[in-house]
């Protein structure tokens, strides 16, 4: 059998009941109870049935179908089987796994372990295959494992935290490892003496690792547990591939103080010497040849070239911001047109008297007409993005230089098609709209880089509403509910932006902040709280609430139980490496932000997020 | 670096460091027979090797004390799941098959050619190889490979050296064993390895010089 599948199908078989045929004769005391409270029969069948011995196997298989949805990738080959002759082998899923754990994890947060490691020649999948595909089933004794396990699959279904552990675990035996030569490594890790404490403590150290990458946590680790601190300040990690050269000068500092960005430094400077010396002497050759222009010509290019990249980004930066502030007066154009258009119909429906809105027909008629150009300006952007953004359209900003009532018509007249459209423009914008747009503030005019305009007030109760994404229908404003209307609005529009800018981090939240104590709540906390949209995403209890509880017995270090899986322990500082779960940049946890909530999720979610974050991306 | 180096390669206790590597099918008692030579045991589970394992032992080889790292390997896995990286370097690869299972006698063939592939070592042809029929303790009844077979198979391959052995009754294990390291230590000499592997052997754990250069 399997090595995951046995572990499982032996606690499927120890939770298993056998089916007495007849329960009055031989446990008639116990019957007779339960026939008592009809209720308790009923939620003792059910366990009878999930426990039934009958479908230990069905059961076993479903559970070892569920790991393997995720550790799948662990047993795959590499795409190049067949053509390994002559060709070089594509390296299978776990190479490419064992080398990230190797670089992307152990190299950044101890990279002078991981600079050992690689001087000595150890590959690390000759040890991390084993562990990672038996889930370290090998490493400890079976009670051990089955404790690990309950763990992993408790903190991280989607077995991303395997990673974190196996480096929690190279980190445990560090000093050892940098004392050992090749046999003696190789030794250590493939025969890896379990830790004084339960392996669950490794567990609560991948946590930290999986929630602050850096070499502070496995400085703090490594302090922990073995009582001695690493350097404080370690060079950054090189794979021995492109190993530094060591410089005399700096080997009584560090063999490997030349860091990645001193080198890129030097590679540069030589570069740009280089380049002067070549056009310089080619300058003064070519001088009589009269191909000095072109070259000062092409030395002009490469210039612009180069000093072109920096200015690409600054570019990119500000054509998002742009785009950003395009779209909200774009949608605050169209939901004043709206709006205009809503109250125009329900007042026509509400005061149905013909006297009074004859005597009032000019007036609607104009706002109609207005809020009809109001939109079909947002249409005409909206086809043509090059097309101008007229503010005019959505108020009146007394402090805008650009908002100049003498001159509506014509920047309309740029902006609006038709000509015949324009004639109808009112000179003055409607009554009702009399205070700038709130603007989200990520991108307010503020922060943006060219845009001279002052911020406008960001109105607390300005009727005018952003187009929110997450409640699309209180655009229409529904007078028939007016304090529901009022409610939204007293949301300043900083805390509704929040919530898209904060839904992508949503997912991967769900994992820890649930165990996280109150007391430590941050204005990140508020992200976690967001609902899940999942059915499965019930806050899962704290282990030292759930049956598992036991497991939190032996570690007598943890003060903190109720954040076991949350922040609290290492050391002393805890409540920063928690915050950081979700406030610390995405990108590095990409591969774990898998939806936490499917413990045993749907199948056919296994290969997607599971695999296409970091995790395999930086090898 | 360099020179620290050379200064500890003078003070260790073994010359050479001979990297040997374990080939077969799953089940033909590849980590038996490394056990048994190793750490004269045997056990009777069957336990599948994932990945690959590794022991060492220091022999003398003609009064020359020689470090063999013994890799041994997983049979159910295909050369990729390890990396071209594990089989450079290697100064003897053993081919073990059961002698009472035919199938694994075939995919030797198979077994030596995606080893010369992996590894490309310098002289193919010359790369010592040595062949093991293990589990010859089973009834002769069951017996599925003749020696005449293995031995027409070796000749036909370069004369590689040919044992029967049983990993279970350690029968002919010491002698396969010095034959592997003789092999690999005349490779070692012939190959006059000069790559960063061969410089990295034994040092004593409590060398302080060497952590000094390590940790600082």
């Amino acid at each position: 059998m399997h090595e995951l599948a046995a572990p499982v199908y032996w606690v499927v078989h120890s939770d298993a009941i056998e089916e007495r045929p007849d329960a009055e004769k031989s446990d008639g005391g116990l019957t007779s109870v339960s026939i008592s409270a009809s209720a308790t029969a009923d939620r003792e069948d059910i366990m009878k049935e999930l426990l039934d011995a009958k479908y230990m196997e069905h059961d076993t298989f479903s559970l070892f179908q569920k790991i393997m949805l995720f550790a799948k990738s662990w047993y795959e080959m590499g795409h190049g089987e067949e053509k390994t002759v002559g060709g070089v082998p594509a390296s299978s899923p776990i190479i490419r796994k064992s080398e990230y754990i190797h670089e992307g994890l152990l190299g950044v947060v101890d990279p002078e372990l991981a600079y050992h490691l690689d001087q000595l020649g150890i590959l690390p999948q000759i040890f991390l295959i084993r562990w990672i595909r038996l889930m370290f089933g090998r490493e400890f004794t079976f009670d051990e494992t089955l404790g690990l396990w309950d763990g992993i699959f408790v903190e991280d279904p989607t077995l991303q935290i395997v990673d974190y552990i196996s480096v929690a675990m190279i980190l445990r035996i560090r000093w050892k490892l940098l004392e050992a030569d090749y046999s003696t490594a190789l030794t250590l890790l493939l025969r890896y003496e379990s830790p004084s404490s339960t392996p669950l403590t490794l567990l609560k150290d991948a946590i930290h690792l999986r929630d602050d990458l850096s070499t502070h946590t496995a400085s703090r680790l490594i302090t922990k547990h073995t009582s001695r601190p690493p350097n404080s300040s370690p060079p950054p990690y090189i794979r021995s591939g492109t190993p530094p050269p060591p410089q005399p000068s700096l080997l009584t500092l560090s063999p490997r103080l030349t860091g990645a960005s001193v080198v890129n430094n030097l590679h540069l400077n030589n570069i740009e010497s280089l380049m002067h010396d070549v056009a310089s002497k080619m300058r003064d050759r070519s001088e009589r040849w009269g191909v000095n222009k072109a070259l000062r010509e092409a030395m002009g290019e490469v210039k612009r070239v180069s000093a072109g990249v920096g200015e690409q980004q600054r570019d990119i930066l500000k054509r998002w911001t742009d785009s950003m502030e395009r779209q909200t007066v774009l949608g605050a154009i169209l939901e004043e047109g709206i709006k205009v258009l809503e109250e125009d119909f329900t007042t026509e429906i509400t005061n149905e008297k013909p006297g009074s809105s004859a005597s009032n027909s000019n007036e609607p008629g104009k706002r109609r007409k207005d809020a009809i150009e109001r939109i079909k300006y947002v249409r005409n952007c909206l086809l043509d993005s090059k097309t101008a953004l007229d503010r005019r359209w959505l108020t009146e900003v007394p402090d805008t230089p650009m908002n100049n009532p003498g001159t509506p018509k014509d920047s309309l007249r740029a902006a609006v098609a038709s000509p015949k459209q324009i004639s109808s423009t009112p000179t003055s914008p409607p009554s009702f709209v009399s205070k700038p747009p709130p603007f989200p503030t990520y991108f307010h005019p503020n922060n943006n880089i060219n845009n001279n305009t002052p911020p406008p007030p960001i109105p607390e109760s300005d009727p005018i509403r952003l187009p929110d994404p997450i409640t699309p229908q209180t655009i229409i404003p529904n007078l028939s509910t007016p304090p529901l209307l009022q409610q939204q609005q007293q949301f300043p529009p900083q805390q509704r932006t929040r919530q898209p800018l904060a839904s992508p981090f949503v997912p991967k939240s769900t994992g820890l902040p649930l165990w996280k104590p109150p007391q430590s709540s941050s204005s990140s906390r508020s992200v976690s709280e967001t609902p899940i949209p999942s059915a499965a995403s019930k806050p899962r209890r704290s282990l030292a609430q759930s049956q598992f509880a036991w497991m939190l017995g032996d570690d007598t270090t943890d003060k903190n139980r109720s954040g076991f899986f949350g922040s609290a322990g290492v050391g002393e500082s805890t409540s920063s490496s928690g915050s950081k779960s979700f406030s610390g940049p995405s990108g590095r946890r990409g591969g774990t932000s898998v939806d936490h909530s499917a413990l045993f999720g749907a199948p056919g979610d296994g290969d997607g997020d599971g695999k296409k974050g970091g995790l395999f991306g930086n090898s | 670096m360099s020179s620290r180096k050379k200064v500890l390669l003078k003070n260790k206790n073994s010359d050479y460091k001979l990297k040997v590597i374990i080939l077969g099918d799953s089940g033909v008692g590849k980590t038996s027979l490394m056990n048994q030579y190793v750490n004269k045991k045997f056990s009777a589970s069957y336990k599948a090797t994932i990945g690959a394992d590794f022991l060492t032992k220091e022999v003398l080889v003609d009064d020359r004390l020689v470090t063999m790292q013994i890799w041994d390997t997983a049979g159910q896995e295909r050369f990729q799941s390890l990396g071209v990286a594990f089989y450079r370097g290697a100064d003897c690869c053993v081919l073990v098959y059961d002698v009472n299972n035919q199938k694994s006698f075939e995919t030797l063939d198979s077994w030596r050619d995606e080893f010369l592939i992996q590894a490309s070592p310098r002289d193919a042809d010359s790369f010592p190889f040595v062949v093991i029929g293990n589990k010859i303790d089973v009834d002769d009844g069951k017996r599925q490979v003749p020696q005449k077979r293995a031995m027409a198979f070796c000749q036909s391959k370069g004369n590689l050296p040919y044992f029967e052995t049983s990993a279970k009754e350690a029968i002919n294990v010491e002698q396969a064993f010095e034959v592997i390291a003789r092999h690999a230590l005349a490779q070692e000499e012939a190959e006059e390895y000069t790559g960063d592997f061969g410089a990295s052997t034994i040092v004593d754990i409590g060398a302080d010089a060497d952590r000094d250069g390590c940790a600082c």
